[in-house]
């Protein structure tokens, strides 16, 4: 049993951007795999979990699903620092979703920790009759700034594993080069307990009393 | 001390004369405010702070915005910083007399009416300085308990407000850190915002942690105190309860709740002879409650963490606790609740109670140290362990030494939770009802009758005679009875076949146990026993007849209990009204599911004494007066009592709450029903007069069919929901290999194509070789016919004309 809970590391990520993008359905795909048309309005933040392989490291993503709605923006922003990394999400069908990317991006950068691996993400990609923003201005945005994009559908699940996935991957390779302090827990990192350089005393009758 | 003086002197007058308050208050602000040098801003706020005490409406009248003004400006020096918030403290320390009149509330909502001061107290809790932050926190704590609402607002805007408050968990003085364990608690109680930006910090991980450095439950009250906080994170948000679940924290309760994990030798007496101090009472009884929100019944994780504790060994160390432990009596009935709650509608859980077996508590146990000795001397014969379920039963009944009311309500209300939705439950308890043994020959040895849980309850329910000094030894055992019986015409039936005798030789003098209830019943009366007893049988028997038209037959076949709940319903006065209301709807059960099946009375016999003994009005009015009494519209639904150091004498519980919800949802049909024609179709769809007898059993042996059908098909659709999930996994591994596979096929198809082509190239190199061969031996020919010519001679192999040339220069030698 002990299996099931044991990981290599635990990374926090936020979810953000305007309010029905489609964050919660992302969130929902991602842990459960299914679609919910008709989701309530986020109020304040909601949570989720999922385990994913990375390079044979058994990652385990805690997601805080945010409210996009104005009136929370000053309370998602407690959760930027202690993230490390964020999806931000915009509606391809809607422009105004797009416009405000910059907003956010400002309040992300000046809340969260500078380490943040933030990935674009252009929602709703299986309504292409309808879209609004191009797959080329997403990206161009995302390079202009400096993040990782991609398109994805919370309906059909079209590259949702992948934009958790990667950002995933990317944080690891972070944590590979030494740039996040990961004794820190408040970077929104933390190591399984069998990764944790060993600084007590190999004495192994005191560490089987206390497991 | 020089501070002071400095600042004294300065504000005497010109002659020397001491100036009035109000002028010393005047000029200390003025100077605190104007004064270039800080020494001398220091010094004056130190001088307001010697005066406030004294004059705290004055200096706050005068000062408060100029000390905020100064605090902001000055933060740098700790002395000025320390001070100004001593006096914030006194100016706002509410009298918690008069709220109106309250200066605290009036200066409090000076400082919150601008949110960037509350930001200012947050930042300055950075400052490591002891008393800086000690009355930083205080002063919030203050200001949340007067404005609660606006304080929450301020420190949820400020992004790294609630950060820097869970910092101060971190920090190693213990009062810092207890100090803002108490300011987080007060800041968590209603606001889920702020809960769950607490635990995305990390709370549960901290808190857990320093419950396991300050020794678990054994701790002091600052275990109690992060087990708080954890509660208030986690009541009504599902939110942080799935956190809390995810991240692991579930598992890690029961190391806190008992020494099971080394069951051995010695575990026993390590775990039962426990020393309950007072502290280690509460923290227990904040950690069992913490189960319990986990579990509320109804709530949409209940089923999901009722499975981690059941699997993690939660539920365990709870039974262990409730049935086995030396824990006290608020303890023990907690434990029992939150083991209600964790088995509750679970089919997983309800299993592992029913394979639970528990150690046996020796009351000696409860005693203090001294006794002890005594007596294990002498009487401690061990009782052997025995099925949890059972020591349930024996808690309820109070069959061995009697535990509080409480203690036994909560253990009636966990059997409750053990037989909700488990079929397999009630046939199980059914099938041990046996007559409690007459004659032991053990009884030498021990005090208690090895007892099946069965014989043990039937025992409990028939012993009425002794109810003047308890009558809650048969109301609990009627409701646990009544619950193996509720809509389980299985168990009614294994219930008619039990006969209660005093003889065994004498068979005919064996009475049903249906007879003997309702015999029971009716002596009860006469005697006047406790209302108690006589509504424990009455429930029982409405729950039995209910559906039922064997059993309402049998009850019927003795005319005199027709007659016994006729009497009460027409006596005037002198009855209890619940009584009364209880009969009547009896004898309305009696009617409605009377199906006349070959007796004397019969629907058609029944409806006139129905309507001119006891009157449609007085029936109606019988039952509705029960509807409405107190206590039956107020039953605990958790079954809970008011504890008997709090009540003095007997608890005021009265009804079961399942019994309560079960009267209300068929009330009306009774009371319409006497009046319907005996001849019309009944209630539960059968035919009234018109059939025969064995029809009955039929109709019974059909709504099994139909009972088990149902089961299988509910069964087959949780299969097929496994199925398909397992499908749909299938599905995704499928498509999954379908793509590795058709990358592999792309890649052999690419393989095969390269290898043709070079193929096609060999095979042409080869007929280009072929074609040059044809044309050397050409050549080779026309050379030979050349050399024929030439009269050479010639064979057809070039080695053969080697080898004939070497013969030629052996020839030669």
């Amino acid at each position: 049993m002990s299996s099931n809970y044991a990981y290599d590391y635990i990374i926090k990520y936020i979810i953000i951007g305007d309010t029905g993008v489609g964050k919660s359905c992302l969130l929902l795909q991602f842990t459960d795999r299914r679609f919910q048309p008709a989701h309530d309005l986020t109020i304040g933040v909601e949570f989720g979990a999922r385990f994913v392989d990375v390079e044979g490291k058994k990652i385990k993503l805690q997601i805080w699903d945010t409210a996009g709605q104005e009136s929370f923006r000053s309370i998602t922003r407690s959760y930027y620092r202690g993230a490390a990394g964020a999806l931000l999400v915009y509606d391809i069908t809607r422009r105004e979703t797009f416009d405000h990317l910059l907003i956010w991006l400002e309040d992300a950068r000046q809340h969260s920790n500078s380490n943040t691996t933030i990935m674009l993400i252009g929602n709703k990609s299986d309504l292409e009759s309808k879209r609004a923003v191009s797959y080329a201005e997403g990206e161009a945005f995302a390079q202009q700034h400096g993040l990782f994009f991609m398109e994805t559908s919370a309906k059909t699940a079209d590259n949702v594993e992948e934009s958790f996935v990667d950002t995933a991957k990317d944080i690891y390779e972070k944590i590979k080069q030494g740039v996040f302090d990961v004794s820190n827990e408040s970077n929104g990192i933390k190591v399984g307990g069998h990764l944790q350089p060993k600084t007590l005393p190999l004495n192994t009758d005191n560490s089987n009393n206390c497991c | 001390m020089e501070f002071f003086s400095r600042g004294y002197k300065g504000l005497l007058g010109e002659k020397g004369q001491p100036q009035s308050v109000e002028d010393t208050i005047a000029k200390l602000v003025d100077r605190a405010s104007n004064s270039t040098l800080l020494e001398d801003r220091r010094a004056a706020i130190l001088g307001l702070k010697g005066l406030s005490r004294e004059y705290r409406e004055e200096v706050g009248e005068k000062g408060i915005g100029t000390l905020l003004h100064i605090l902001n400006e000055d933060r740098a020096d700790i002395d000025t910083v320390k001070a100004i918030l001593e006096i914030l403290n006194i100016l706002c320390a509410s009298d918690r007399q008069d709220s109106v009149t309250d200066v605290g509330v009036k200066f409090t909502d000076e400082i919150v009416k601008n949110s960037s001061n509350i930001n200012l107290f947050l930042d300055i809790l950075q400052e490591y300085d002891f008393y800086v932050r000690f009355h930083d926190i205080q002063l919030l704590s203050i200001l949340l308990s007067i404005r609660p609402d606006h304080v929450q607002e301020c420190i949820l805007s400020a992004p790294m407000g609630i950060s820097r408050l869970m910092d101060l968990l971190d920090d190693r003085r213990e009062i810092i850190r207890n100090e803002g364990l108490l300011l987080l608690i007060s800041l968590t109680e209603n606001n889920a915002d702020i809960q769950k930006i607490v635990a995305f910090d990390n709370a549960f991980e901290r808190l857990l942690e320093i419950i396991a450095e300050e020794d678990g439950l054994n701790g002091g009250i600052i275990v109690q105190d992060c087990l708080q906080l954890i509660l208030n994170l986690l009541r009504y948000n599902v939110s942080n309860q799935n956190f809390f679940r995810e991240t692991s924290c579930i598992q890690r309760i029961p190391a806190f709740l008992s020494f099971s994990a080394n069951f051995q030798q010695g575990f026993e007496l390590e775990f039962l002879a426990q020393d309950w101090h007072e502290q280690k009472i509460a923290n227990t009884i904040v950690l069992l409650e913490l189960i319990k929100i986990l579990v509320v019944p109804n709530n949409m994780n209940t089923v999901t963490n009722q499975n981690v504790m059941v699997q993690c060994g939660v539920l365990k160390s709870v039974i262990e606790l409730a049935l086995s432990s030396n824990a006290p009596s608020p303890v023990k009935s907690q434990s029992l609740y939150a083991l209600a709650d964790l088995i509750r509608g679970n089919q997983s859980g309800q299993e592992f109670l029913t394979r639970t077996v528990v150690t046996v508590p020796h009351p000696s146990w409860n005693q203090s140290n001294g006794n002890n000795v005594r007596s294990s001397s002498h009487d401690q014969i061990p009782t052997p362990p025995r099925p949890a379920v059972m020591a349930l039963i024996v808690v309820a009944v109070g069959a061995e030494h009697l535990e509080s009311y409480s203690t036994r309500a909560a253990a009636t209300y966990a059997f409750e939770s053990y037989t909700f939705n488990n079929i397999n439950a009630q046939l199980g308890l059914a099938s041990t009802l046996t007559p409690p043994p007459d004659d032991n020959p053990n009884s030498e040895t021990y005090t208690a009758k090895p007892q099946s849980a069965g014989s043990l309850l039937l025992s409990a329910l028939l012993e009425w005679e002794d109810s003047e000094a308890d009558p809650y030894v048969v109301w609990f055992a009627s409701v646990i009875f009544l619950h193996i019986l509720m809509n389980n015409e299985k168990s009614k039936e294994l219930a008619r076949r039990i006969f209660i005798g005093d003889g065994d030789d004498n068979v005919e003098e064996n009475v049903s146990l249906l007879h003997s209830i309702a015999g029971n019943f009716m002596m009860a009366t006469r005697q006047n026993a406790d209302v108690r007893v006589l509504i424990g049988y009455l429930c029982t028997l409405c729950v039995w007849l209910w559906d039922s038209p064997i059993s309402v037959r049998e009850f019927l076949s003795e005319s005199a209990y027709l007659q016994m709940l006729i009497t009460p319903i027409t006596q005037s006065s002198g009855v209890d009204a619940r009584v009364q209301g209880l009969c009547a709807f009896l004898l309305g059960i009696c009617y409605e599911f009377n199906h006349d099946l070959d007796s004397q009375i019969t629907k058609s016999t029944l409806q006139p004494i129905l309507l001119k003994r006891i009157g449609f009005d007085q029936f109606v009015n019988r039952i509705t007066r029960l509807r409405e009494s107190p206590h039956f519209k107020h039953a605990s639904q958790y079954l809970q009592v008011v504890p008997e150091e709090i009540a003095r004498g007997l608890p005021e519980l009265y009804f079961d709450y399942a019994f309560v919800e079960f009267f209300k949802n068929n009330y009306e049909t009774i009371q319409r029903s006497i009046r319907a024609d005996p001849n019309a179709k009944p209630f539960s769809g059968l035919k009234g007069s018109d059939y025969q007898g064995d029809n009955d059993s039929k109709i019974t042996s059909y709504k099994e069919v139909i009972q088990t059908q149902e089961k299988e098909i509910s069964q087959l659709k949780e299969s097929i929901k496994q199925l398909e999930e397992q499908l749909e996994l299938q599905k995704l591994s499928a498509e999954k290999q379908i793509s590795t596979l058709n990358n592999e096929v792309e890649t052999l198809k690419q393989t095969i194509e390269t290898q043709t082509t070079g193929h096609a190239k060999l095979e042409k190199e080869q007929e280009d070789l072929l074609l040059c061969l044809a044309d050397q031996e050409t050549t080779i020919k026309k050379y030979r016919e050349r050399l024929i010519a030439l009269d050479q001679e010639v064979s057809d192999i070039e080695e053969d004309e080697e080898g004939e040339g070497e013969e030629e220069e052996d020839d030669d030698e």
